[in-house]
Order: C-alpha cells, then structure tokens, then sequence
C-alpha cells in the first residue's frame, strides 16, 4: 500500500524494534474540582498520579483496570489531549508534553488513537471518505486525488469496499464503524497508536474479527500499540507486556505470561479470579473484593487498595508501597511482592 | 459425554413460538420469530445472544412490556399454569412485581432521582402487600441488609445519586426481591458493572436463588457470565433460539456453528491463541433476513459441507440427544448425529 508520506524524511529515523519508542515518566495528572460562588478550585481529582512506563517498538503494551482507575487519562495524557499536570512523555527521545505546537503538530503524525466509541468519534456530517481523509489534509499532504487513493487503499486495507466512501456514519454498523475509526488512524502511517477501549463496545463475534484485524496491521506496519481495556482476558490475549493500574498508579507490570502466571499484587489475583471463565467445570477460585473503589479525590493512605486488599497489614495502612522491579522485568507496588 | 437430563423441578414458565414483531416504517422487524423454552421451579436459566438477536425483546414480551410499534403477535407463555397472554391488564400489573420481577442492566436511570431508595422498595411493597408504611420501611431496611448493602437504615435514606453502580444494582435487585417473585428476569445485570463488582453481583444472585428459592432468566451476551452461573442455557440468532442444553454440555459439546464461533472467538485467560477465530460477516438485517437458515451467510460449516439446502430451508430446533436441542440442517438426519458431531470435531474449535 502506497500510503508513506514522502515529506516524512526530515523527521529522524524511528528506533528499531527493541528499542523504546515511548518512554513515560512520573506522568501526573489532576483535574481540578471547582465549587462555591467563584468557582474556586476546591479539590483535585487525582486521575492519574505517577506513572511510569516505557514501549519498546513494535511491541503492544496492554493497560489494564476498572472505571476510574485513570488508564484513558494516560492515553490521552500521551497524546497531548489533554494536558498532564506534570512528568514527561519522551517519543524517540522527544519530549511531547514540552513540545511547541509545530513541533507537536509533526509529532502526532506519527502518534494516533482509535476511541472506544466508534459512533461518537466519527463527524456525523461527513462522508467517510472525507472523515478518513482529514488527517492527510490536516498535514498537508498531497493533492486531493492521491488523499482519495489513500483513503481508499486504507479503507479496503481494513475490511469496506469502495462504495462505503460516500456513506455517511449512521449507515454502518459498531464493527464497520469501529474500521474506519482504525482506518482513519492509519492514513498517515503512524508509528504508535493509542487503542483506547477498542473493542468493548463491540459484540464478542465482531470483537475478534477488530482484534484480529488490529494484530495483522501491527504486523504490516510495524505498529506500537498502547492496548487500553477493562477485560484482563482480552488485554493478555493481545499484549505483550501488560499493566495493571489501579485509581491513578501502575500496581503491576510485567510479560504476559509472567503476569498471568506469577502475580504478585493481589489487586491482579483478584482481578484475574473475577473474570468469568466460559469453561464452566473449570472454575477459578474466586476472590471477591469487598467494596467499591475508593474516590480519587481522596485516595487512601498508604497503599491505595489496601481498603479492599484481603491480605492487607498494618505496614499497608501506613506507608505507600514502591513501584519496584521485583524480578527481572517484573514491577509490583505491594509489601508482600517477592 | 450424554447431556444431563433437565432437572425434575417442575417447569415454572413455557414459551411457545413466542412471536414478537416490530411495524416500523421501513418494513416488519421480526424481533422474536417462533421462540420456544422453558424455565423450571428454582433454575437459572442463561439466555445467551447478541445484540439485536431478540433476548431482551423476548423478556419485555413475557412481562407484556412491549410497546408500539411492537407486538406480540403469536404464541403462549405459560407461567404457573396461566397464559400471560391472555390475562387482562389488571391482572397482569398483580403478577408484574409480584410473581415476576426485573432488573435492568442500567440500574441507576430505573430508580428514580428524587425519592430515597428506601421509599422506592416501600412503594413495590404496598403495591402488593397488606402492611402498613411503617412494617413497609422495616422490610424494605431487612431488603437492603440482604442484598449485602451495610448500615441499611441509613442507606435507606440516601438518594440514588449516593449509590455507586453496583451498590444501585444491588438496590434494584432489592426492589425486585420485595414481594419475593417466583421468577425473576435479569436483563444483563452485570454488563455495566466492573468485574471485581460483577463477581459480587452474580455470586450475590446465586446466593439468593440459594436462599429464597426463585428461578432466574439471566439475559447476557457474556459467554462466561453464562458458564459460571447458570444452569441451562439457549443461544439466541435473529429472532430464534439456535441451541438450547445444560450448560455443561453447551461449553464441552457445542453443536451449532454459531455456538462454537463464538466460543471460539473469545479470549481465555487460561489459553493462548495465537489468533481468534472469527465469525465472517455480521448480523443480518431484522427486516430484511435471509430466506433459509438465519446464519447461513455467516456460516463457513455449511461451506465446508457444501449443503444446498441452508439458504432455501429454515431447519426446526430438533433435539439430538436428551435435553440438547440445535436448530441446524447438519444434525436434521437425527439417525446419525456422532457422524455429524465426528466431521465436525474436525473443524477449528
């Protein structure tokens, strides 16, 4: 597919793969809680609160955890959409979060998102073609014919045909419009991409067939992925590494497999116990957390899941756990890890 | 492995070629089209599809919920030995609430914003109860303490808003619980919910089931959801029920070619699969559904078995073995399901 911009020769060579193509530092990021007559700030949603986090290229980095637990303010903290309060976001050794608008505006070329809600993020008013079309005319490239050639070998690429270039959004459906949110992010062939909820709105037989279409291109394109979700059982299936956060921090990362099989933080037992399994003999051992979240505008002390950790000590009340390599390549934030 | 013969409880609701049909302006969506089971005394009984596949259409029709432009245009629904069909409006409002009751999938829009909750529980009480206001508030605290919310007497007075979804998910089912139903149908409780909440919420319905003995029509498109909780399964497509078995049998010997797609299709935590197999194509249009099999463009068995007959004909819901049903032209030859089921074995699982 003829689809690499020729006017991308300025930018520097991208790592190989191995290397880290994105590197997250101590990310932070507060949302302002206003209140009263002036509106005066009155408290801070700590959404994201120190995270830390590094992709290698070519790799798909799963980020996992439940409603609120911060994991789409990193995407999108990453992406520069919305502002961190502090940390540093490094892409190829480039600082996003300090970057001047014309630098950002070269960077997100190489940077995009897929949204969890196809039908959301997709103008209403235009055609596909034009919807799929505008990050090319954004950017500048090209003439009006070879965007259109683009967006057409990135539309059969994903699965529609030619005759779904004049549709309009309404006429397609979740799955259909869930490619062309994929299809539009690839048309300025992009190095990284953030999958933010890619499939959870999406039927379980249409959820495979995105999934798969998702590897595929990874393979095609090189593609790094920042894989978000809420189902344990769909991030493992598709990541490489994987990240467990929980209300604002990583508590865990490590391999796929190493996480799967050697946990350490009991918030990732009890997640991984909680899913149910379709194999009905075989039922897991389940550890039933007590409780709700605890509100980020006021996170516990000491370590953050300690009010519905099982084994949780005295220690756990007190002081917060370090996020620490406890093996090789295996990061835990618990007092009882290794 | 031979399918677990259903179990000898009493059966508690019989649907018969339930028919439920849309008039839009476009044309007739048949949203049920001829839908048959039935629930026993004290089972949870799984009812498995996707979207549009007529699982909620099918619980609204058993409560008379459908509204213009639906209808129920045909068949019976035996709860208890009556036709609910055929009751008048007056009395179907005393079986609604009392013997059957329902909860949503969107817990906190079904409350309403301005009462307490516990005012919410003691209206359903009144409704079909002889008690008074203050045995109501009494029974609707005792409610609360026993769908797992602490310090009932004072959440009783709190306002939706102070729930969070799972806590209003747990209200809701005690609203349902109130006059203590015979059935209870619970259109995707958990699908909103995180899954550290989720397991609370199911392992709490189990609980209950336990406790008070009520049958439960679980309505989920979550194929785990099913295998952990339910008794006896039916797989819905476009309007009918394609397989329908215990749900043992269902996960280890699944028939349909839809079944075994979307048991394939899903990721296991236990397993690796270097990829998905997929179900090609996507749901087909209510209105405009194919002549034969309703699957049978997405269907790559029929393929692999060159069977003609698929498109022309609609095959019946035939049972194969003792309680396991399957709505499939390549188990029609019933003197030779194992040939069938061997061929298939063959196919990726």
């Amino acid at each position: 597919m003829d689809a690499t911009p020729s006017n991308t020769n300025h930018l520097k060579a991208g790592p190989r793969a191995g290397e880290y193509l994105i590197d997250v530092r101590q990310l932070v990021k507060y949302f302002p809680v206003r209140g009263g007559l002036l509106q005066r700030t009155q408290a801070y949603v700590k959404a994201v609160d120190g995270v830390s986090f590094k992709i290698k290229a070519g790799e798909t980095l799963g980020l996992v955890g439940e409603s609120g637990c911060g994991k789409t303010t990193v995407g999108r903290s990453i992406l520069r959409l919305t502002s961190a309060t502090s940390g540093q976001v490094l892409y190829e050794g480039r600082d996003v979060l300090k970057a001047s608008p014309r630098e950002l505006h070269s960077l997100r070329r190489n940077m995009q998102i897929i949204f969890q809600d196809p039908c959301s993020s997709l103008d209403p008013r235009l055609q596909i073609a034009e919807s799929v079309g505008l990050p090319l005319y954004v950017h500048g490239m090209r003439s009006a014919r070879e965007r259109q050639e683009i967006v057409l070998a990135v539309l059969k690429r994903v699965g529609l045909e030619a005759y779904h270039l004049k549709h309009y959004p309404h006429e397609f459906s979740g799955g259909q419009l869930q490619r062309i949110g994929i299809a539009r992010a690839l048309t300025l062939h992009p190095k990284f991409i953030v999958c933010d909820e890619p499939v959870s709105a999406l039927d379980v037989s249409i959820q495979a067939q995105i999934l798969n279409l998702l590897s595929d291109l990874q393979g095609e394109f090189g593609l790094t992925y920042l894989f978000v979700a809420h189902n344990l059982s769909v991030v493992k299936h598709f990541s490489d590494r994987v990240a467990v956060m929980y209300l604002g921090k990583i508590v865990e990362m490590a391999d796929r497999n190493e996480i799967y099989q050697h946990h350490m933080h009991p918030y990732t037992q009890a997640l991984m116990s909680a899913i149910p399994s379709p194999e009905p003999g075989r039922k897991r051992k389940r550890i039933i957390l007590t409780g709700d979240v605890p509100s980020p505008l006021n996170p516990p002390r000491g370590c953050r899941f300690h009010t519905r950790c099982p084994v949780a000590m005295e220690q756990c009340k007190q002081q917060e756990p370090e996020f620490r390599e406890v093996s090789p390549g295996h990061w835990a934030a618990c007092w009882k890890a290794g | 492995m031979i399918s677990k013969p259903k179990s000898t409880n009493p059966s508690l609701l019989e649907i018969k070629n339930l028919k439920t049909y849309f008039y839009s302006r476009e044309g007739v969506v048949k949203a049920v089209d001829g839908v048959d089971f039935h629930v026993k005394v004290g089972e949870i009984f799984g009812l498995v599809g996707e979207s549009g596949c007529g699982k909620s259409v099918t619980s609204l029709s058993i409560l008379r919920l459908v509204n213009r432009p639906g209808k129920v245009v045909g068949g019976t629904i035996q709860f208890q030995g009556r036709d609910l069909l055929a009751l008048s409006d007056a009395e179907m409002k005393q079986v609604r609430g009392d013997r059957i009751s329902m909860i949503f999938q969107q817990s906190l829009p079904s409350l309403d914003p301005v009462y307490p909750v516990g005012d919410q529980i003691v209206e359903a009480l009144l409704v079909h109860n002889k008690m008074n206001k203050r045995q109501a508030w009494d029974r609707a605290v005792e409610l609360l303490n026993l769908v797992g919310i602490s310090d009932p007497a004072r959440r009783a007075r709190c306002y939706p808003f102070e729930f969070s979804g799972g806590m209003a998910q747990r209200v809701m089912i005690a609203i349902a619980l109130s006059c203590e139903p015979d059935l209870l149908i619970a259109d995707e409780p958990t699908t909103a919910l995180d899954v550290t909440i989720q397991a609370q919420i199911l392992e709490l319905m189990l609980e209950l089931r336990a406790r008070l003995g009520m049958a439960i029509i679980l309505i989920t498109h979550d194929l785990g959801v099913v295998a952990e909780t339910a008794d006896w399964v039916a797989v819905m497509y476009a309007g009918r029920v394609v397989e329908e078995s215990s749900v043992g049998t269902l996960f280890e010997e699944p028939l349909h070619p839809y079944t075994r797609g979307l048991i394939s299709s899903i990721p296991v935590l236990e397993q690796d699969r270097e990829r998905l197999s997929i179900i090609p194509g996507v749901v087909c249009d209510g209105i405009d559904m194919p002549a034969g099999c309703k699957f049978a463009p997405r269907c790559q068995t029929r393929v692999e078995h060159s069977l003609a007959i698929c498109s022309r004909r609609e095959p019946d819901l035939i049972e194969t073995s003792p309680g396991h049903k399957v709505r499939c032209w390549l188990y029609e030859d019933a003197n030779q399901p194992a040939a069938v089921s061997q061929t298939l074995s063959g196919a990726p699982a």
